[in-house]
């Protein structure tokens, strides 16, 4: 090849080798491991696969991946991303099912199902009045696992909710919500508001009959709110003081996008249902998160007498 | 904030005074976007159907006629020579009620209507709206939507 | 106790006022919390949130696969089914929206939210924590069961004991269009 005529003096073979001096006959490539190899030996080393793979491993978990002695499992919550939320020493009493039977953590993996179920259902869905419903049946005919897809989504969010109740039951039942916690009650309470809040906006979507009727009667009570509103032009006011606007149909116009359950309304509750209101919970669930932390771990009998 | 609640200098400092300022003007940011957000999500359309519509000459409704016209959610009915347009959405909450022997039932709640669509069974607490109906040159009537009356008996009578 | 040596371990970086200083074998360094009983996460904690997680899962995933979700006709704005009942979560509401739309629907949920929120603040004896049903607790515990036994009840009226025009059905003359 024209490299041996460009540069006739190539590099010298290995070292090592006995005295004089011949042309090479190595190729390129030989050539070029040569000088690698003559210039930074270890590099050959570092591609040995089990050296290479223990390398990226360490580049991307900052521990050990069995670890063994009390501080290799320390280090192990505490420099791990996803663990560091969590203590790396933990009361035995927080660990028995029976206290929490798991049930906020339960309540957070079925968001995290909801989640991912419904972006990949987002992929599907129309939301429009002409094909949201078309676009469900499909999911139960032509979309490759479409039905389980949507029934994972369905039992998610209808076990969330359960679970959530049942988990405030259970924080109320143990006494979790006193000093210094109480705040973190106030959070749950936002939490459950915001998980119903959640179901009925993604009630509409599927745009069938129980969809639409529900969402009709729901719009209607927020107009109910129209009795604030009544009731306060009815008190003694000051001549010509302007009367308090109906809230309840303003709040109705608002949610509604128009005086009935149509295209308008769909849009506003989908969007809220895959953007806006899974951010806000995702901020209250990670404050919530942030809380117990910060409240010294969940609750313990060691804290105050029986 | 920094608002100084110092035992010593309860009275209004300088820097007190500042960061108070600031408070304020945060605090009327905050409402001017909240407003500015509320206006937005404030349809000022309507894309629902137009809220006048024909219904044809008077003689397509013999007496006692009660005719539902399913799309714009009203029950035209005459009565004698009078003529009337009774909203068939529900005053409880909202559903389409469904014409029944008695007068009007909502299958949501339970509520009941009379034929004047008076209620007769809660949770409904207020009676049905008429809607005006008037002739178009054309001799055509014309039920509006946009007026709406709460008591009943808001008759055309056919000439 | 033997200390493990520090700079070795965990070097100090100067531009952090915080670090972990040490690990120590023995008790916890802890305070007022009595006698030590904590384990270490690893696998303690970890190991039980992968097994729920696995459970979780897989209950989840029979369910769509043996019981596909609902679906009911396309939606037709004129005409409302008989009875229109809404998710079994907002049955509760709708049965007291069926009393009063304005109490039913805002006033008493409304309330119960705010009510919620305020029992922190109002119920601040320290006693009975970490316990369920702690005795000195009895009364807190009777109102709560209260509650939650008002909903519940509210929920499976509305789910089996109402039927069209919202009347009242006992669930063995259910009329069978009524899911
Ligand atoms: C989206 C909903 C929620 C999620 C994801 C969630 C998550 C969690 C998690 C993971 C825990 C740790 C302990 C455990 O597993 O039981 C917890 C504890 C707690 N939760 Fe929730 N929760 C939610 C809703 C609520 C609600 C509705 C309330 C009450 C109104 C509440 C109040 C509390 C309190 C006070 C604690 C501390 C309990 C203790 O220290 O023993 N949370 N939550
Ligand atoms: S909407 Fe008609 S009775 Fe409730």
């Amino acid at each position: 090849m024209s490299v041996k005529e460009l540069r006739p003096s190539g590099p010298p073979p290995s070292s090592g080798g006995s005295g004089s001096r011949r042309p090479s006959t190595d190729g390129p490539l030989t050539k070029l491991s040569k000088a690698i190899y003559r210039q930074a030996p270890e590099v050959w080393d570092n591609l040995r696969p089990l050296a290479l793979f223990h390398n990226i491993y360490k580049s991307v978990y900052r521990t050990t991946a069995f670890p063994k002695t009390e501080r290799e499992r320390s280090e192990a919550f505490f420099n791990s991303f996803l663990l560091h939320i969590q203590p790396a020493k933990i009361e035995k009493h927080a660990l028995r099912f029976t206290y929490t039977f798991g049930l906020g953590l339960l309540s957070t993996y079925l968001f995290l199902l909801l989640t991912i179920s419904g972006l990949l259902l987002m992929f599907v869905y129309v939301p429009s009045v002409q094909d949201a419903y078309g676009r469900m049946q499909d999911l139960h005919s032509s979309v490759s696992f479409g039905y389980i897809l949507r029934g994972m989504h369905f039992w998610s969010a209808n076990a969330m909710i359960a679970v959530v109740f049942f988990h405030m039951c259970r924080v109320f039942y143990t006494g979790a919500y006193k000093a210094p916690r109480e705040f973190n009650w106030v959070i749950g309470v936002i939490l459950m508001v915001l998980t119903l809040i959640l179901g009925f906006t993604g009630y509409l979507l599927p745009w069938d009959q129980l969809a639409f009727w529900a969402i009709t009667v729901g719009a209607g009570i927020a107009g109910k709110a129209n009795w604030i509103s009544d009731n306060l032009n009815s008190l003694p006011h000051p001549p010509g003081a302007p009367p308090v606007p109906p809230l309840g149909d303003l709040t109705r116009w608002a949610l509604l996008g128009s005086d009935t359950v149509g295209q308008e309304a769909l849009i506003r509750f989908y969007v809220l249902h895959v953007a806006i209101l899974p951010v806000i919970i995702t901020l209250f669930i990670v404050y919530h998160m942030w809380r117990i932390r910060k409240d010294g771990g969940i609750s313990s009998p060691k804290e105050s007498p029986e | 904030m920094a608002v100084n609640y110092d035992q010593e200098k309860q009275d209004l400092t300088r820097r007190n005074f500042l960061s108070l300022a600031a408070n304020g003007l945060i605090g009327a940011g905050l409402l001017g976007a909240a407003a500015v957000f509320g206006k937005f999500f404030w349809p000022n359309v309507s894309y629902g159907p137009p809220s006048k519509f024909s219904i044809g000459k008077p003689t397509n409704f013999g007496d006692g006629a009660k005719l539902n016209i399913a799309d714009q959610k009203v029950s035209i009915i005459r009565h004698g020579d009078k003529i009337g347009a009774i909203s068939m959405v529900c005053q409880h909450l909202g559903c389409t009620v469904a014409a029944s022997p008695t007068g009007y039932d909502c299958p949501c709640h339970g509520s009941k209507y009379d034929d004047k669509g008076n209620v007769t069974h809660g949770p409904a607490l207020v009676s049905l709206f008429w809607f005006d109906v008037h002739p178009t040159p054309s001799g055509d009537l014309e039920v509006d939507k946009s007026k709406k009356f709460s008591d009943p008996d808001h008759y055309y009578t056919v000439t | 106790m033997k200390r493990i040596r520090e700079e070795e371990i965990f070097p100090r970086n100067p531009n952090k006022t915080y670090g972990l200083m040490e690990l120590v074998k023995g008790s916890s360094t802890r305070v007022d919390r009595g006698p030590d009983d904590m384990v270490s996460s690893w696998p303690h904690l970890l190991i039980r949130e992968a097994a729920l997680f696995a459970a979780c899962f897989a209950v989840i995933l029979a369910l769509s696969v043996f019981k596909p979700a609902p679906l009911e006709l396309e939606a037709n704005p004129q005409k409302p089914p008989n009875p229109a009942k809404a998710p079994w979560y907002f049955l509760g509401l709708q049965e007291l929206v069926a009393y009063d739309a304005f109490w039913g629907g805002l006033g008493i949920p409304g309330l119960v939210v705010i009510g919620l929120m305020a029992i922190p603040y109002l119920d601040r004896h320290h006693s009975g924590i970490g316990r369920w049903f702690a005795k000195s607790r009895r009364m807190a515990c009777t109102l709560w069961t209260g509650y939650v036994v008002i909903v519940i009840v509210l929920i499976i009226i509305g789910q089996y004991f109402r039927g069209p025009n919202w009347a009242w059905y006992t669930p063995w003359n259910m009329p069978p269009e009524v899911q």
